[in-house]
């Protein structure tokens, strides 16, 4: 990471990004926090590199770990939150959907061999079917349904169809739809897990929800009775909502968090949970539609 | 009125006098007070600060006033000691009790759809070869762009880890163009 050719520390484009996502401790902040302050070059190299972060952010190359990392030390202040609009304006601009790329990459066999590969498989597959029809017909019998001849079926006149054969019965028709189960009437929580990632988040969709609050249960790694904070932020780390004091009894592996629909708008979400008495804490992602 | 709050009060004397002090030259004195303003910045956002453009801003503020009592005897790099400052600033921030720093949520389509004009006529500022290498760089997807930078760099005859550094760099200037676009509609009525 640090490279000692001259007498002022050199820093790789590695450890200028470790900076600026708050992953460098000790001596090797101190000295770089120094050095930019003295090396105007380590500066512009900082400044590019934090171009190049909001960039990733946008395109979704960050990793999982950098992801967090991001959220709580980079996405922080009006500037980077303008750096990171305008990365995400650059690739709705130019960038081809990316929801589009993974199916195109699947679906196109674009490389002649594969394409000879998959026609070869297709031929091979039809001949063997060919042959064992020929070959062995009793194979082929056992999977075609046995026709028998079709009988006059006793179709009841409407009248008898229709009303009960009873003659105590009520003319009118019975509604056996069972009665609705209880637990309709109870809010829906969403359960969320520390362990999810961005990419396979829970989606609550606004346009189906009834209640004025989308109630979401957050998993709890550790079974100790704590009060917590939980804040909801956007994927730019803006805190859109937030509610302090959330107790977790010591029996439970679930804490539950009320999010008014008011501050849901369509898009990438993640909460922020803080444990008070030591302030350790988990990030669970959320995607409203 | 929190403490943050009141030193933004800073008087334009004081003001002035911090900047003679970095240099003589009022533009250049301004450009080193940019400068200085987002290294505090980066370094803030780096320690986990929740509102690193107020502390950044606390800290030039306590400089601008101390600078009539240090400027006949202070030696060294003028631009070290607003790190010493800093320092002291953020040790009395993590002492304070933690506030919901709550930002208020922004009308996201509105600023997204102006950030788009503003991005239609920057890039047109820009010179067809700017524009060119800023349009393919965003362009391609992950597998794609490796090489497609490959290709623009054998185009242009620059290696490969220069072009990341221009694209970079058409890119951050954008970004100031867009700001002060931004700016200026907001300015307006």
């Amino acid at each position: 990471m640090m490279l000692s050719r001259t007498q002022e520390p050199q820093f790789s484009d590695a450890a200028i990004r470790r900076f600026l996502l708050g992953q460098l401790r000790g001596t090797n902040r101190l000295s770089f926090e120094r050095a930019l302050f003295c090396d105007s070059s380590l500066e512009q190299r900082t400044r590019l590199e934090e171009v190049a972060l909001a960039d990733d952010y946008a395109t979704r190359r960050l990793r999982r770990k950098d992801f967090a990392a991001f959220s709580e030390r980079f996405a922080l202040g009006a500037a980077r939150r303008s750096q990171i609009e305008v990365s995400t304006v650059l690739r709705e601009c130019f960038a081809p959907s990316v929801d589009a790329a993974p199916a195109k990459t699947l679906l196109t066999f674009e490389h002649p061999v594969w394409k000879l590969a998959f026609a070869t498989m297709i031929l091979i597959m039809l001949f063997a079917t060919i042959w064992v029809a020929t070959k062995e017909p009793h194979i082929v019998t056992r999977f075609l349904p046995h026709r028998s001849r079709p009988s006059a079926a006793t179709t009841p006149m409407p009248e008898v169809a229709h009303h009960s054969a009873r003659p105590s019965e009520s003319a009118t028709h019975r509604d056996d739809s069972p009665p609705p189960p209880s637990h309709e009437a109870e809010t829906n929580a969403i359960v969320l897990n520390s362990t999810t990632t961005i990419e396979n988040a829970p989606t609550v969709t606004l346009a189906t929800a009834s209640d004025q609050s989308v109630r979401v249960q957050l998993g709890l790694s550790e079974l100790t009775q704590s009060t917590y904070l939980a804040e909801l932020m956007k994927n730019t780390g803006e805190v859109v909502y937030s509610e302090a004091n959330i107790t977790a009894a010591a029996d439970t592996d679930r804490i539950t968090f009320d999010i008014p629909i008011g501050h849901l708008t369509a898009g990438d979400y993640q909460v922020r949970l803080t444990r008070i008495s030591d302030g350790k804490q988990a990030i669970y992602f959320l995607r409203v539609r | 009125m929190s403490p943050v709050r009141q030193l933004k009060t800073l008087q334009k004397t004081d003001f002035d006098r911090l900047l003679s002090w970095l240099d003589p030259d009022s533009e250049r004195a301004g450009e080193l007070y940019e400068k200085i303003r987002w290294r505090l910045i980066a370094i803030l956002a780096s320690r986990g600060c929740r509102v690193p453009e107020d502390l950044a801003d606390e800290t030039i503020d306590r400089v601008a006033r101390r600078v009539s009592d240090i400027e006949a005897t202070y030696a060294g790099d003028k631009s070290l000691y607003f790190l010493g400052v800093m320092n002291n600033v953020h040790h009395e921030y993590l002492k304070r009790p933690r506030l919901s720093e709550v930002v208020p949520p922004t009308v996201d389509s509105e600023v997204k759809e102006q950030t788009f004009l503003c991005l239609d006529r920057c890039i047109e500022k820009l010179t067809p070869h700017a524009r060119e290498i800023i349009e393919q760089y965003y362009a391609a997807d992950k597998r794609a762009k490796i090489n497609l930078r490959k290709r623009i760099a054998a185009a242009v005859g620059i290696s490969n880890s220069n072009l990341r550094l221009r694209a970079l760099r058409i890119r951050a200037k954008l970004q100031t163009c867009i700001e002060q676009c931004l700016n200026g509609a907001e300015a307006r009525p």
